[in-house]
């Protein structure tokens, strides 16, 4: 192996191609699936690295991210065009062409390809390539493109070590040489340029590019000099601005025509017979919707027992060591509550994310994934989003995590903001138990069970309703950035490949875990600080001589053990932070305790139900439909005696937990997709703001006409 | 009934059209991704079908499949060929 770019480290193999391309699947062969996933510094675009085994020893392997040209319009391509041209320049290109998309890959190739680097090229999809008659001359094509293409099919292993062997013969050799065939007018004119005097040091691609692209960096002189030449290619009918992409194309054309011998006129292929339903007016709808209905219901029908199961089991550690911690109080509840409360809080979120994302490796894997995209597009267009927000947004119903992680469908980088900062409006199943504690206690008792119910179905649609503008004021007015047109290629439909399935979903679960995870453990132990300190022997010394003084009366006294909590947590520093804070809430009609209960549920809105359950002092195991609990919320009072809730600031409560970020795990998820904790602070704020300003608005309503 | 030869609007294309891109109405990050995928002047390519509620177009160019909206694919100037 010659001399390397990085002479410190490993050689660098960097893998190139358009997405779809079969990029991924490349890259995972190569690696065994054993990547280390991080982000490029300073962008979302998530960075895979990998190793291989070349003969020579191990050399690093990065897979850059899919583009289709290199003229950057998104972050991923910028990120591409930095792989390439940037600092740290790969000893060797792998570039992926796809046989089923031959000139679109040889466009792309045409532009990457042109440096000195060397270059080989493996050539993915040659299986679907031949069911649709086509056979790909290799020979042909790779002295056309100037470098090795070895064809390979990732999930078969197929020419995975005839792609090593010629990434090992490859390394240290010059670029491959093509010639486009750019017009003689235009070569002339280059040629003319390379002698004018205000010329800079460029090579003559360089001079094309700036000629043709209208990019032109330099002295004024050297601008002039690139203008009138390109006046002169317009004299003769010549379109600069097209004909670099016009002049790739025909030479990625010439390519195909050359290389590629398709057998007869074909029928139909079992694919596009099958797109004549999937993606139909009427038809297609009732099969988007059917497909939908059974990924999503198997998502909750296998992820509920799960979840069950992680809290049965977190439940069943915590008692097992609580007994163990004799000596200390405080150190016990530490171990039971904050540490192995927080691993379960993090955990519970795994089942859905791991299941979601097997869901969308499938949609993906079998191309199902871009027919929805499309099918959907209209609907989701008009407030700034596309198609492709679809599962994200869907997802979110069930848990708003795994529908921001799977945000990543989306590359377009406004929309996929605007969809991870509406996606937490969606309503998701934590605040289900909230809903059902105060449509119970509240709603029912008043109105029956007929509005009881609608009200639950209605709560589902407060955030729908809400993200619709939001989506639109953020991409229209706040976002910045280029707009990229929506496009959006329709697969081939096949059966998915288990392994990338497999190695999609290890990934998620692990990022998860890494990032998000971390985050919601210790928000856990420091809501759990928040709530247990200050805690003195004397204190609840006090708490039980206060019990002991109090009359008795029957259906209204509550337990020791529940007395002396309710007390304590009235004056942990949350409960005093909630009685600070009572001022802020009042408008909106909530006192102290829902004030308290609210903070509380900073970590997890669901935690609400169980810190109520405490405050109105029914102990902590209380369940959403406990009717102890609903009794002591209905009938709670302010001190002087007026009822707590009535039915306008109980759906204001409902609101407010529709429309909050009372999710420490939402927020870290967005932290980590978005890039920076700008954006979940962004969230956090809009949310918090307009679940406030709804749930003052509803009380006011209330004291108005009620 | 649009015929061979007329010039039309992308948005009026439908499907079972063959079409020819012409030129470009106007220059910017639309026209240069929508080049980049291969819509350049000369491409011909046939419209698949339309999604519903108005939505994207699907066209078939090279052999394999593209999506445009409607609207964002009108700075396309097509022209309509033959379409047996
Ligand atoms: N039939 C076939 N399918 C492939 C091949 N390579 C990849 N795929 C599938 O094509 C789809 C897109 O591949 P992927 O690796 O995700 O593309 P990327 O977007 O370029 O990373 C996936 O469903 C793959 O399983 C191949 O050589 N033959």
């Amino acid at each position: 192996m010659s001399k390397s770019a990085n002479p410190e480290s490993r050689p660098l193999i960097a893998l190139f191609g358009s997405p779809n391309s079969g990029k991924t699947s490349l890259f995972n062969c190569l690696t065994g699936g054993r990547e280390k996933v991080g982000n490029y510094p300073g962008v979302t675009v998530e960075k895979a690295v990998g190793k291989i085994s070349l003969p020579s020893g191990e050399v690093d392997i990065v897979d850059v991210p899919g583009l289709y040209s290199l003229r950057t319009i998104s972050h991923d391509e910028e990120v591409a065009k930095e792989a390439l041209l940037g600092k740290s320049r790969p000893d060797l290109m792998i570039f992926v062409l796809d046989a089923v998309n031959l000139e679109r890959s040889l466009f792309l190739y045409s532009q990457v390809a042109e440096g000195d680097g060397p270059v080989i090229a493996a050539l993915t999809m040659t299986d679907l390539a031949e069911k649709e008659g086509k056979t790909i001359d290799t020979v042909e094509l790779s002295r056309r493109v100037g470098s090795p293409v070895v064809p390979v099919i990732a999930h078969k292993k197929i020419g995975v070590d005839e792609l090593i062997a010629a990434a090992e013969a490859q390394m240290g050799e010059g670029g491959p040489e093509f010639d486009l065939g750019y017009p003689r007018i235009v070569s002339d004119a280059v040629a003319d340029l390379s002698i004018d005097p205000a010329m800079p040091d460029i090579e003559p691609e360089e001079i094309r590019a700036q000629l043709l692209e209208d990019d032109a960096e330099g002295s004024p002189e050297w601008k002039a000099a690139l203008a009138k030449a390109r006046d002169e290619l317009f004299a003769s009918g010549i379109q600069a601005k097209t004909l670099d992409t016009q002049t790739r194309y025909a030479w990625a054309s010439s390519c195909v025509k050359a290389c590629v011998e398709t057998k007869g006129q074909l029928d139909k292929t079992r694919s596009q017979k099958l797109d004549e339903i999937l993606t139909h007016k009427v038809w297609g709808l009732g099969v988007f919707l059917a497909i939908m209905y059974a990924g999503f219901y198997s998502i909750y029908a296998l992820a509920i027992p799960l979840m069950d199961l992680i809290e049965a089991a977190v439940g069943a550690a915590g008692s097992f060591v609580s007994p163990l911690i004799t000596y200390n109080d405080a150190l016990r509840s530490l171990v039971v509550d904050g540490v192995i409360g927080g691993v379960g809080a993090a955990l519970v979120f795994l089942p859905q994310i791991l299941i979601l994302f097997v869901f969308i490796g499938i949609l993906e894997g079998t191309g199902y994934l871009a027919r929805a995209s499309f099918m959907m597009d209209k609907l989701l267009g008009w407030c700034g989003l596309n198609g492709r927000a679809f599962i994200p947004l869907l997802s979110s119903f069930a848990c708003a995590v795994p529908g921001i992680m799977a945000a990543r469908v989306m590359p377009e980088p406004k929309a996929r903001l605007a969809t991870i900062m509406v996606a937490p409006l969606m309503s998701c199943s934590a605040r289900l138990p909230v809903y059902v504690l105060l449509i119970g206690a509240i709603i029912e008792p008043k109105f029956g069970t007929g509005w009881a119910a609608f009200a639950l179905f209605a709560m589902h649609f407060v955030g729908l309703i809400f993200a619709v503008p939001v989506a639109w004021i953020l991409s229209r007015k706040i976002l910045k950035g280029r707009r990229v047109p929506f496009t959006l290629e329709l697969p081939r439909i096949q059966l998915p490949k288990w392994r990338d399935i497999w190695v999609l979903v290890m990934t998620r679960g692990r990022i998860f875990l890494k990032t998000a995870g971390t985050i919601i453990f210790f928000m856990s132990i420091a809501i759990w600080w928040l709530s247990y300190f200050p805690r003195s022997v004397e204190a609840t010394q006090a708490y039980e001589l206060e019990y002991s003084q109090m009359p008795y009366v029957e259906g209204e006294t509550i337990g020791f053990d529940a007395y002396v909590e309710r007390r304590q947590s009235e004056e942990s520093y949350l409960g005093r932070l909630g009685k600070g804070l009572e001022p802020v809430f009042k408008p909106a009609g909530f006192d102290w305790r829902i004030t308290t209960a609210i903070l509380a549920a900073f970590p997890a809105r669901e935690v609400v139900v169980s810190a109520m359950g405490i405050l109105f002092s029914h102990g902590p195991d209380e369940a959403e439909d406990s009717q102890t609990l609903r009794d002591a919320i209905a009938n709670a009072t302010w001190p002087d005696g007026k009822p707590l809730l009535n039915i306008w600031n109980a759906m204001g409560l409902m609101v407010f937990f529709a429309l909050c970020a009372q999710c420490m795990a939402t927020l870290a998820t967005i932290k980590r997709e978005a890039g920076s904790w700008q954006w979940a602070g962004a969230a956090f704020a809009y949310m918090t703001l307009l679940a406030y300003i709804c749930a003052v608005f509803l009380n006011k309503v209330g004291a108005a006409f009620g | 009934m649009k015929t061979a030869g007329q010039d039309l609007k992308f948005s009026e294309l439908r499907p079972g059209m063959r079409a020819r891109v012409e030129n470009y109405a106007s220059t910017g990050p639309d026209t240069h991704r929508f080049m980049d995928l291969g819509l350049v002047p000369g491409a011909e390519f046939e419209v698949l079908r339309e999604a519903p509620f108005g939505g994207p177009i699907e066209i078939c160019l090279f052999g394999s499949s593209l999506c445009l909206r409607r609207c964002e694919g009108d700075c396309l100037l097509v022209k309509a060929i033959n379409s047996n």
